[in-house]
């Protein structure tokens, strides 16, 4: 870009109208009208945003709003974002939620909270500690999930694949819901397919795989499987397919 | 489905038949390397299977393979699936094929209003330098086409059309139809050309890269 831009900072309470900016901040309560472009976007407190937002780094610190579209290298989300329509940014870094009303298009992203996800997700790398719910599909070539509460996706495709876990993380409401845990699966999914697989306390339709491993409290109908396969005691499988 | 068996394979075969992992087939996919059009779901005892058109997946996988270690992934998914990168195309990229019309290739340029391509742009100078060298068109009839490329471009998607051109009172006149609708035509009307741009895409990407398949 070899045109002059401009910083836009709003301090305080009051309304942006969109453009192309090189850094624009908001701390207070904002509003942003119009598409923005920009080299950083740094949102503290809130903001809503009724545009498409283009920026090379986009942080929220505080709750924000976007009604289109964001796309950028870099996402950092602490407190609660969410975003109407798609998401494609290199890498994400969200502690708290992040929502995003269609399609996830990313790199490599760490999530500790939760994750919604309204379409399809792509990612290489998807870290997440915490929960999800992915209405499409979940392409990734590496999935490690620690999950703390349920967990919903369609399918799940990729290289290496990891759900554990990790236990209900509310300390107070863990001696209510230690119940529902026998009854509750952490990770519903209709299918499963991965080069290695390892899952825990999930409920699958098909889990397809060359080396599976079914873990503790998982009730799995199908496995397919070409190289290894080892299902705890403590899970069930309908039926078992070697080849 | 039953009848056409043949043509299909699912993805458990697939992975036997090429010997790549489920990790590659997502990783592919994911990079659109392999369209999603090619993967279809249909119900089965086990729940859902994913079918692939047999001969064009095996054959892209097979040039995957084969192209991958002598090309970034990028300019893979250009050869691969042109039509959905953003590439353009300069006439230094053209000129070196045989059909290449100079004439026509400056037509498109004055018509289109820029001297690089895209690739849609670039399947209607291909199918342009073709009508040229059939004689099926004059130069007027080229300065028509291009005009009509740059208001059909906006509205379309992917490459299943047909462009029929018929000659009447001493002009071309051109018509673009989606690939899956039916055109009926006054059987009384000389057509000069009846193009598949999908069969002009796959000749195209064929002269790019002369692994592609097909």
């Amino acid at each position: 870009m070899t045109n002059e831009r401009r910083d836009a900072k709003l301090s305080g309470s009051g309304v942006l109208s969109g453009g192309s900016y090189d850094h624009v901040s908001i701390s207070g309560s904002g509003r942003i009208n119009g598409d923005v472009e920009a080299e950083t976007v740094k949102i503290s407190g809130s903001c809503k945003m009724d545009g498409n937002v283009e920026a090379g780094e986009f942080k929220v610190s505080g709750s924000g709003k976007l009604e289109g579209s964001l796309s950028g290298k870099r996402l950092k989300v602490s407190g609660s974002f969410r975003v109407g329509d798609e998401l494609d940014v290199v890498e994400i870094n969200s502690s708290g939620t992040l929502s995003c009303g269609s399609h996830l298009k990313t790199e490599t992203v760490k999530i500790s909270g939760s994750l919604k996800v309204g379409g399809n997700m792509q990612a290489e790398d998807f870290q997440i500690d915490g929960t999800f719910a992915i209405e499409g599909e979940l392409n990734a070539n590496n999935v490690d999930a620690r999950l703390s509460g349920p967990s919903r996706v369609r399918e799940i495709g990729g290289e290496s694949i990891r759900i554990r876990d990790e236990g209900f993380s509310s300390f107070f409401l863990r001696p209510l819901l230690f119940w529902i845990r026998r009854t509750t699966h952490m990770c519903e999914a209709e299918t499963i397919e991965g080069t290695t697989i390892y899952i825990e306390n999930t409920r699958a339709r098909t889990v397809r795989g060359h080396d599976v491993q079914i873990g503790p409290g998982c009730q799995i109908g199908h496995v397919e499987y070409t190289g290894t396969l080892e299902v705890s005691p403590e899970a069930s499988v309908g039926e078992q397919i070697a080849g | 489905m039953e009848a056409s068996m043949e043509a299909w394979i699912s993805k458990k075969e697939l992975l036997q038949a090429t010997g790549i992992s489920y990790g590659q087939l997502y990783r592919w996919k994911r990079q659109n390397l392999i369209p999603e059009a090619w993967f279809r779901k249909q119900s089965s005892f086990t729940g859902q299977e994913t079918y692939f058109p047999r001969d064009k997946i095996l054959q892209r996988i097979a040039a995957i393979q084969q192209l991958k270690d002598q090309y970034s992934l990028e300019e893979l998914s250009r050869l691969l699936s042109p039509e959905r990168t953003n590439a353009s195309y300069g006439n230094e990229e053209v000129e070196r094929f045989a059909w290449y019309d100079a004439g026509t290739a400056s037509q498109f340029e004055r018509g289109l209003g820029k001297s690089r391509f895209s690739y849609h742009e670039l399947l209607f100078l291909y199918a342009g330098c073709l009508l040229v060298k059939q004689g099926a068109a004059r130069e007027a009839d080229i300065d028509r086409l291009a005009a009509c490329v740059r208001s059909w471009i906006p509205a379309m998607a992917g490459t299943d059309y047909r462009l029929l051109i018929w000659r009447e009172g001493g002009r071309n006149t051109h018509l673009l139809a989606s690939g899956a609708q039916t055109v009926l035509l006054d059987p009384a009307v000389p057509v000069a050309a009846d193009f598949r741009l999908e069969e002009l895409a796959k000749q195209l990407n064929k002269q790019f890269n002369p692994f592609m398949e097909e």
